[in-house]
């Protein structure tokens, strides 16, 4: 053991967890933090090494957290409020963090802080998993803290994000005039305006409720923002990560763990598709254009009724459905909002083709410590 | 049947478990307190109904056993001969559709399913 570890200089996976399990005994965070991100950039799918970072990330805040706690309860301290949220963000305690926003706006319900906090985790919860009900709280959040601060861009930004999403033209066309009032001059806002104003056709009358409710339904955006609004996690292949898991799934394919796979962004649109096309659609059923494989409908229909069933039963985020039977194995993946999913032949190892499906995506949306 | 179900619940210590017909209609059913029985069938409804149609389509008839995973458990469905054994996992419980426990019951139903009169 010890050879081995002098000839690979302590760079094996059991002896950087060791060395990250070391330094965070020792209290020593930062550098523990640092050898967590030097080995994932060399063992990306590594489950142990990105545990032992958030262990590292919670001890680290918790060292922090006592203080900020007293500041809170005693003063109702805005500062500790939002510093102890981002603690709470940065290290993956949600529920904490919720509950901490929802006091934080009770009391300070005239600062728009607080409620472009909560708006703010609402929407990342309605672009999770598109429930209606986060789409409202976020709505009513972000508008209150654009009352609260008329001048101030992001809650702009945000409404935005979501009434495109939906389709709710009339009040994304009213948030349009409102960016170009405060920062229509920059060149970076300049065309997100122009974006949002093409994209835009108003309907006469115009229910926010019932568009969120039709998303909910339908378990698909209208349009996904992610294109104008640069949060990469709101689309699954964007840009560059689109070729990159592109790239990636075809090597899943090229080392025979899957015959085919298949990428369907939020909007339901299949944006990446490799492998042999063994599954299309029966002949007559398919499109005359060669276009959807069968692999993506299936995908297609897990995404729109298994994702909205597991809600309903309470199940919390839907991670990935696997099916099994004498066609072989397919695994359908989440994948930031949409579904990536893959096919292999029969006897293959449905846990290994979830994991290597799990690595192609998240290889391909940068590498997470 | 409800037997065999409840003693599987047991074993697992899960939340509840069905038995569904092959197009999705209940059976028989355990379930906990926190479990509603409506949606839990819903689950199995959707499966047997839009995903199954749609796996055909694709050429991928006859599905033995799938399995849904979120992040506050899991739903195992297992062809039992004529009819489907589902199971509902709660977020600790590390079992997929080739656990023991829920193949040797599965035989059970479908012995059992077999027996009982059309």
């Amino acid at each position: 053991m010890g050879f081995f570890s002098d000839l690979l200089g302590g760079r094996s996976l059991d002896a950087l967890v060791e060395r990250a399990r070391r330094q965070l005994a020792s209290g020593e965070f930062d550098n523990g933090l640092a050898t967590v991100a030097k080995g994932l950039e060399k063992f990306p799918s590594a489950h142990v090494l990105r545990d032992t970072g958030q262990s590292i990330r919670r001890a680290k805040a918790r060292a922090g957290m006592g203080a900020l706690l007293g500041r809170v309860e005693q003063d109702s301290d805005p500062e500790a409020f939002e510093q102890l949220i981002a603690l709470y963000h940065e290290t993956g305690m949600a529920a904490e963090r919720v509950r901490l926003t929802e006091r934080y706006v009770a009391e300070h319900a005239d600062r728009e802080q607080p409620h472009l906090l909560r708006g703010e985790q609402a929407l990342e919860e309605f672009f999770g998993d598109l429930r209606a009900r986060d789409g409202r709280l976020a709505i009513d959040h972000l508008l209150k803290a654009g009352a609260l601060h008329p001048d101030s861009l992001k809650p702009r930004l945000l409404l935005a994000e979501i009434y495109f999403a939906i389709g709710a033209d009339r009040a994304l066309l009213g948030q349009a005039a409102a960016i170009e009032r405060l920062a229509g001059d920059d060149e970076v806002v300049r065309p997100v305006v122009t974006a949002l104003r093409e994209a835009a056709a108003p309907a006469p009358a115009e229910s926010i409720d019932a568009l969120l409710a039709k998303v909910e339904v339908s378990g698909a955006v209208l349009r996904d923002p992610s294109a104008w609004s640069s949060r990469k996690r709101r689309g699954v292949a964007d840009g560059a990560d689109g070729a990159r898991l592109q790239r990636n799934l075809e090597r899943l394919v090229r080392d025979e763990d899957a015959s085919e796979a298949v990428v369907i962004d939020r909007g339901g649109a299949t944006v990446v598709a490799v492998g042999d096309r063994t599954l299309d659609v029966a002949p007559g059923d398919a499109p005359a254009d060669g276009g959807e494989s069968g692999l993506a409908r299936v995908a297609s229909v897990v995404a729109r009724t298994i994702k909205v069933s597991a809600r309903e039963l309470e199940m919390g985020a839907f991670r990935r459905f696997v099916v099994e039977g004498p066609f072989g194995v397919m695994v359908v993946a989440d994948a930031a909002g949409g579904v990536v999913a893959a096919k292999a032949r029969r006897g293959a190892d449905p846990h290994r083709l979830a994991e290597r499906l799990t690595v192609a995506v998240e290889g391909a949306r940068g590498r997470r410590s | 049947m409800k037997r065999i179900v409840a003693a599987l619940v047991e074993t697992l210590c899960a939340r509840g478990a069905m038995v569904v017909s092959r197009d999705g209609l209940p059976v028989v059913s355990v379930v906990g307190k926190d479990v509603q029985v409506d949606r839990l069938a819903a689950m199995g409804a959707a499966i047997l109904s839009d995903v199954k149609r749609s796996l055909e389509a694709a050429g991928m008839a006859d599905f033995t056993q799938c399995e849904v995973a979120a992040e506050q458990g899991k739903v195992i469905l297992v062809a039992a001969g004529p009819v489907y054994l589902l199971v509902l996992t709660g977020p600790r419980i590390e079992l997929g559709p080739g656990s023991v426990e829920i193949r040797s019951a599965a035989r059970q139903v479908e012995r059992a399913a077999q027996l009982s009169p059309a």
